[in-house]
């Protein structure tokens, strides 16, 4: 049971990896983007953060197999740490305290708003906590 | 391009993200084969994917990143709403909570 759930967390966090740098590649494709058939079909950076967006959703829904939505899903919310460090490696974007302070604000929000379970999971929990107490019996 | 415009269309593209899941949600056909993705409720959740990525793509080639990217929190935000409205959701103050402070994070942000 416990290592499912770190075998979750740990494919969340992956997935995190993935959607991050979805978005430096998209960034890279946007700045490549033109009216031609190099800049649209064939722009490399747009092709690889589709493909990348497309394997972190295929991780996401790996990873909500091995427990709660939630508390596996409000880990998605490291992306916006991810991408910024590597905004600052790859696009030389400023390190502020500031962004990093709020992005953590940020984060403890959306764990706060997802982590509240919903009426299935409590259902669920519910009927789990019976069966161990019947089992005890 | 000015950065209201770049922040704007964030909040466009995070409600478009919000979307999505909403109508994707509503689809009750039955999985059997490939076919059966052929439906208005997938298409219009992809639909909304992609005007989300779209409408995100100007902003991020001229602004920082780490500006503008964490404004698609804001769909978690939206997603609650909708939630509540469209699907009947219950109504919580943990959530609640929870969007006010993601607020917050962004206007510290900007």
């Amino acid at each position: 049971m416990v290592k499912d759930l770190t075998k979750g967390i740990l494919l969340m966090i992956l997935c995190t990896f993935f959607t991050s740098m979805a978005v430096i590649f998209n960034k890279k494709g946007a700045i490549d983007f033109a009216w031609t058939i190099k800049g649209t079909i064939f722009n490399w950076a747009l092709i690889v953060g589709l493909s990348l967006l497309g394997i972190g959703f295929i991780i996401l829904s790996l990873a909500l197999k091995y427990g709660e939505v939630s508390l596996l899903y409000p880990i998605i919310s490291l992306s916006f740490i991810w991408a910024y460090l590597f905004s600052i490696l790859i696009y030389n974007e400023a390190f502020q305290m500031k962004k990093i302070i709020a992005i953590s604000i940020m984060i403890f929000g959306i764990v706060v708003l997802l982590s509240s379970k919903t009426n299935q999971e409590k259902d669920n929990s519910k009927k789990e906590f019976q069966k161990v107490r019947r089992e005890k019996k | 391009m000015n950065t209201i415009v770049a922040i704007s269309l964030m909040t466009i593209g995070s409600v478009f993200n919000a979307i999505a899941p909403i109508i994707l949600k509503r689809n009750k056909t039955e999985f059997k084969n490939i076919f059966n993705l052929i439906n208005p409720y997938f298409l219009g959740g992809l639909f909304f994917y992609g005007l989300a990525y779209i409408v995100t793509l100007p902003p991020l080639k001229e602004g920082d990143v780490g500006m503008l990217y964490p404004i698609m929190a804001l769909t978690y935000v939206w997603s609650y709403f909708l939630g509540v409205v469209y699907l009947k959701e219950k109504k919580s103050y943990q959530k609640l909570i929870g969007v006010g402070i993601i607020i917050i994070g962004i206007i510290i942000l900007i």
